[in-house]
């Protein structure tokens, strides 16, 4: 293997399940130490697309991403770098005031609303290419493999923290998503179900509450 | 005057040399020759301008020529490669030129348009000099010394001036004097030389052939006649016979060429707005040949605004049908904007939304108000403070989504200091900054509307009870707009763990409402 140029083996589609494999590529803390052990990293794969599957829409998918958003904010910006914090048809009005209160720069929080389901795909898709976009957010019913194949390509290439939301019944879908994330609660915990994790391993983790 | 009477040459090294004697005193010329020039121009020459006028044909390779003339004295003025190579030429009658190449597209010359296209290449041409001119259809005139340094010497400035050009659609023929004359005639020469001192002008002229200057017919033939042939035969003759016989208008334009006298030319003042139009050499009804001639517009545009130093926040395209009215579209941009390829962008986005109506004959473009672009300097020794307003690259990213989407589908956020909680925020502009208020606890989703519940005894129910986590939390505010509420909001958990912000009303039937979620 050493004989391998270490610039291919930071290449992001080739990862190593050996020790050695911390790999190279940008991650986002979760902030949620349980799941960020069990990412290989220690958190989100930056600069890729994340896909969180949840049974409805409008639930605790936003206790799970605003730590996340909340770091990127608080990271100065540079005036040429990625800017938005980019939101594609959220299912219902994402509460400015809470959003503030949990630490988001309302100022750069662009809201996108589509009336058709593949608008919502392009406009993910032209943010995620554009390189202005820091991360995007893309709830979605209708996505199937082959647009997240697009979108897969197109966080890697903006570069930006891709993450779509999609229902809990497609989880026997293959996709190509770095992290597949499946969100289960019932009265008294919540469950992160690590489906897919590239370079990783697949796992169940108990959390009793999210933030 | 001391020479009356006295035949003497135009040029100093053309004196027959004297045999001993005193050596001949060097004529006095109209004014004394300057090494330095004061001047440097750049001519613009542009040759296919008939021609290119036009937007190019839809079809690739398709020939296309512009004609002169009128009834059967129609001939051929200019046309593109394709027809050429069938052997089309210019001065050909129409009739030859029909049977050498069938599908020959021709449109009749259109001077309105040659004159529009000059003007807003000059329009574009003040982003590299102050001082642009131009007094006929087929050139373009650029004093350059002074804008030298700040594009990198003489031979970048040319490059980007050409490449613009190009860019633009229209061939030209570059050429460098220290006078406006002798740059044009050089240009008109085709020769793409360039001259930075006076004293090498007689001889660099010299070679050019009288078709150069431009001179009448009558005129060229008569000196023809005489034998004179190129610019150097000319310079030998005496110059007051010279300006005798051929007219004194002619003896100064010489002596403008070589420096030797005054040659003012007035600034070009360009207009507060821009609009350009382009016609199609035939009609078309697919998106791809009016992006394409769209894009020569958008970058006249864009040329136009830097030299203006200005922005626009509004576009407005026109696009004119064979029969009908014509369609028109509007784009609104985030922020002030000159960058070509953002304009064509949004511009794309937009015509690609719309479906024609009818064959298109030809495009239209214009801004609105222009707003300055002149950014304030930025202070050295302090620390430099966030920018506001969203950096330009980030703008294009909203302009693209609107263009497609709707300018409504695109927002921010913005917070307002107000109770009620549905209006405590509102939709802003991307980017638009709110100042922080401290809320309490509230939940990240906001329903549209607020949803009635079901209740039982009093409480609320949704698929099962609801228990209460913490509340309430009294609002009641608003009777001066006549939307006041009187709630009471309450955090509440469902069966299955999701959490819930409801409220009571205070008021009528005292109902339960279910307004947000928080997870």
């Amino acid at each position: 293997m050493s004989s391998l140029p270490e610039n291919l083996l930071a290449h992001p589609r080739i990862f190593r399940l050996d020790a050695t494999a911390a790999t190279a590529a940008p991650v986002l803390a979760t902030g949620y130490p349980e799941l960020d052990a069990c990412l290989p990293g220690g958190g989100w794969p930056d600069r890729a697309l994340n896909e969180i599957l949840v049974t409805c829409f409008g639930g605790a998918e936003l206790q799970l991403v605003t730590p996340v958003l909340r770091h990127l904010c608080r990271v100065d910006t540079r005036e040429d770098e990625a800017y938005w914090l980019t939101w594609i048809s959220p299912p219902h009005i994402p509460y400015a005031p809470a959003l503030a209160t949990a630490g988001l720069d309302l100022s750069r929080v662009l809201m996108v609303r589509t009336r058709r389901s593949h608008d919502a795909l392009w406009a993910a898709e032209q943010a995620m290419r554009s390189g202005t976009c820091r991360a995007v957010l893309l709830w979605s019913e209708q996505a199937d493999a082959r647009h997240l194949r697009r979108l897969q390509l197109a966080a890697e290439e903006g570069p930006c923290w891709g993450v779509v939301f999609r229902p809990d019944r497609v989880r026997r879908e293959a996709s190509p998503a770095a992290v597949r994330l499946r969100l289960v609660s019932d009265e008294d915990a919540t469950y992160f179900d690590l489906l897919k994790v590239r370079g990783g391993r697949p796992t169940r983790i108990t959390r009793a509450h999210l933030c | 005057m001391a020479y009356r009477g006295r035949s003497l040459p135009l040029f100093d090294d053309a004196l027959p040399a004297q045999a001993g004697g005193e050596p001949p005193k060097p004529p006095r010329v109209a004014m004394p020759v300057a090494t330095q020039p004061q001047t440097l121009w750049l001519c613009l020459y542009l040759f296919q301008l008939p021609l290119e006028v036009f937007a190019q044909p839809a079809k690739p390779g398709q020939a296309f020529a512009v004609s002169e003339g009128e009834g059967s004295q129609q001939r051929v003025l200019v046309c593109n490669s394709a027809a050429a190579a069938r052997g089309v030429r210019s001065g050909q009658s129409l009739n030859s030129a029909l049977a050498l190449a069938p599908g020959l597209l021709i449109r009749p010359r259109n001077a309105g348009l040659e004159r529009a296209a000059r003007h807003r290449l000059m329009n574009w041409a003040g982003q590299f000099t102050p001082h642009v001119h131009s007094d006929s259809d087929d050139h373009v005139l650029l004093e350059i010394l002074g804008s030298l340094r700040l594009f990198g010497g003489l031979s970048a400035l040319g490059s980007q001036v050409r490449d613009g050009c190009t860019s633009l659609g229209y061939s030209a023929c570059l050429a460098v004097a220290p006078t406006p004359r002798a740059a044009l005639w050089f240009a008109r020469a085709g020769q793409a030389v360039s001259v930075s001192d006076n004293a090498s002008l007689p001889a660099r002229l010299g070679v050019l052939p009288l078709a150069a200057t431009g001179w009448p017919d009558k005129l060229r033939r008569s000196l023809r006649d005489m034998g004179v042939r190129q610019l150097r035969d000319c310079l030998r003759l005496p110059r007051d016979g010279f300006g005798r016989r051929m007219g004194p208008v002619y003896l100064q334009e010489l002596d403008q060429a070589l420096a030797r006298a005054a040659d003012p030319r007035p600034r070009w003042q360009p207009p507060e707005h821009y609009r350009g139009r382009l016609e199609l050499p035939a009609a078309v009804d697919r998106h791809g040949p009016l992006l394409h001639a769209l894009a020569r517009l958008v970058r006249e545009l864009a040329g136009f605004l830097r030299a203006r130093q200005a922005g626009i926040r509004q576009l407005h395209l026109q696009l004119e049908h064979e029969q009908g009215s014509d369609s028109r579209l509007t784009v609104h941009l985030l922020q002030e904007e000159r960058d070509s390829r953002h304009l064509l962008g949004v511009l794309t986005e937009c015509l690609e939304r719309e479906t024609l109506a009818a064959p298109v004959i030809a495009v239209q473009l214009w801004s609105d108000r222009l707003r300055s672009l002149i950014r304030a300097p930025e202070n050295l020794f302090q620390q430099r403070e966030r920018q506001s307003g969203t950096p330009a690259t980030a703008s294009m990213l909203v302009d693209r989504l609107r263009s497609r989407l709707g300018t409504e589908a695109v927002y921010g956020l913005c917070l307002v200091p107000e109770h009620r909680p549905e209006s405590a925020w509102r939709v802003s502009e991307p980017g638009c900054d709110s100042e922080l208020s401290s809320h309490k606890s509230r939940p990240f989703w906001l329903l549209d509307e607020p949803r009635r519940l079901a209740s039982h005894a009093g409480r609320p129910r949704l698929d099962g009870p609801l228990y209460p986590e913490s509340g309430p939390e009294r609002i009641e505010t608003g009777w001066w707009d006549g939307r006041d509420v009187a709630r009471d909001y309450y955090r509440m958990r469902t069966a299955n763990g999701v959490c819930l912000w409801v409220f009571r009303e205070r008021r009528g039937a005292r109902d339960w409402y279910l307004h947000g979620i928080f997870a």
